[in-house]
């Protein structure tokens, strides 16, 4: 039994071969990005053409030329992903301000138009007074957008923020820090909690009849189950109808891979076009 | 009872319009703001992954969109809309007995309309008053601030402002406006006296 042993363990020496160094090369280059949250100069959601009708009226040279503006702007600036409910900062150039330019931060309501047209809206709430400000994404006159926090809400249509009850929301300190996002090779966690309403009758809108429902939005707590469902009843006999029509149907799949093909070579296609520009001039 | 009466609406051509009922039920009207990306330009997206539903309308063109926001109703103010008085003068810490109203909007042509920049009429306690429209919960286009409720300072009859401070955010391209109007308005002071702009 002890001859045995030892003849493992001195099988087990001489077989013994050293650890190797680790090596410091970071495998973060190798991870690709998540499939949701791809590069900006790749893809990105107001890349998407909206969807026309009749067919014949989408002309799809005016939208390569567009997302090629698109580039050009984000080669000179830096906009970040958000989604909306997630808090942004923005320097805009004025002329009657102090130090020629103004900031304002607030929480992203919505996102929405395609191209260069994309426009995003902030909410603040500065001295028990809410302001909302629209900014087009790719405008010229913007110097600087900043990301303080990176959310992502369920809704894509927080406009039901204006009733919360708590407002303390979308009360944003404008020196707030920035907080670092997630890298883009995890997938952003999505926020699911429900919000409070004020009192029905001072909604703006009203929720419970706005289809699809907000999801953030705690509406049960001015709603029995059984009025809720027949408003869905209601949805059902009127509406329901609309989501089997295949005309209205906007497969983005196909579109995404499109459009991720035609914003490879794109810079290349603005480089070679800025030159003959240049070149003519 | 209001299902019931909508139901009878779908499958009869006359009678009661569905927004009456929507009125009879609740103590305050509410706006409907028809501008705002809605259901036929927006999709929530929890209703399907990668399938947008309904017909969007190709609205942000570079051509489309300079028209689109000129198109904008920018102004909502008109005859007795209630109005929050925003300076810290003797009329606005008065105590109420019905809130503080529009009764004339002076514009050049008979517009009916004001937004923020115009003056009006107000009465407040039977008072009437000038008054300088400084905020707006009409949105007025991109870069212009919509704020929460209807804000007003109330001027005397040379156009300078009555208090001496505006606790409230004003939008900040009142401060290159020029208001071209019969009756005088110092704008120097209004923006001397604001606390914060937006």
């Amino acid at each position: 039994m002890n001859m045995s042993l030892l003849r493992v363990i001195r099988r087990l020496q001489s077989s013994f071969v050293a650890p190797q160094r680790p090596t410091l090369i970071s495998t973060d280059a190798e991870k690709p990005n998540v499939e949701g949250r791809e590069d900006a100069n790749l893809f990105s959601l107001e890349y998407i053409p909206p969807q026309v009708q009749p067919e014949w009226h989408r002309n799809k040279l005016k939208y390569r030329l567009e997302r090629m503006d698109c580039l050009r702007r984000r080669q000179a600036i830096d906009i970040p992903e958000f989604y909306p409910g997630s808090i942004l900062a923005v320097t805009v150039a004025d002329n009657y301000a102090p130090g020629k330019s103004m900031r304002f931060a607030g929480r992203c309501l919505y996102k929405d138009g395609f191209g260069l047209g994309c426009k995003f809206v902030l909410r603040n709430v500065i001295d028990n007074e809410g302001v909302e400000k629209m900014y087009h994404l790719f405008a010229p006159y913007i110097q600087k957008v900043e990301l303080l926090r990176l959310e992502k809400w369920i809704d894509t249509d927080l406009r039901f923020l204006r009733d919360a009850a708590d407002q303390s929301i979308c009360e944003i300190d404008p020196n707030m820090q920035a907080e670092s996002p997630l890298p883009k090779t995890e997938e952003l966690p999505v926020y699911k909690g429900k919000i409070r309403l004020r009192e029905i009758a001072m909604w703006e809108f009203l929720y419970h009849k706005q289809w699809p429902r907000p999801y953030n939005a705690y509406l049960e707590e001015h709603f029995i189950e059984e009025e809720l469902i027949e408003r869905e009843k209601i949805h059902w006999q009127t509406q329901s109808h609309l989501k089997y029509d295949i005309c209205k149907h906007y497969d983005v799949t196909k579109i995404k891979a499109e459009i991720m093909d035609e914003m490879k070579d794109n810079r290349h296609r603005v480089d070679v076009a800025d030159k003959k520009i240049t070149a003519d001039a | 009872m209001e299902i019931l009466l909508r139901n009878f609406c779908l499958f009869s051509s006359a009678s009661v319009h569905p927004r009456s009922l929507r009125l009879q039920r609740f103590a305050f009207s509410t706006t409907q703001c028809s501008w705002l990306p809605d259901r036929m330009r927006y999709d929530n997206q929890t209703f399907y992954d990668n399938v947008q539903i309904g017909y969007k309308r190709g609205h942000s063109n570079i051509r489309n969109r300079d028209r689109d926001i000129k198109k904008l109703q920018t102004r909502a103010l008109q005859k007795l809309t209630r109005v929050r008085i925003v300076d810290n003068g003797p009329t606005a810490l008065q105590p109420v007995i019905r809130s503080a109203r529009i009764i004339e909007i002076y514009t050049k042509t008979k517009r009916h309309v004001g937004g923020v920049g115009d003056l009006c009429l107000i009465t407040k306690n039977g008072a009437m008053k000038r008054a300088f429209i400084v905020g707006q919960r009409q949105s007025m286009g991109i870069l212009k601030a919509r704020m929460d409720s209807n804000n007003v300072i109330i001027l005397d009859k040379d156009g300078n402002p009555e208090g001496t401070r505006i606790t409230v955010p004003i939008p900040a391209w009142l401060r290159g406006y020029d208001p071209k109007k019969k009756h005088p308005i110092s704008m120097s002071k209004l923006v001397a006296i604001a606390s914060s702009f937006v």
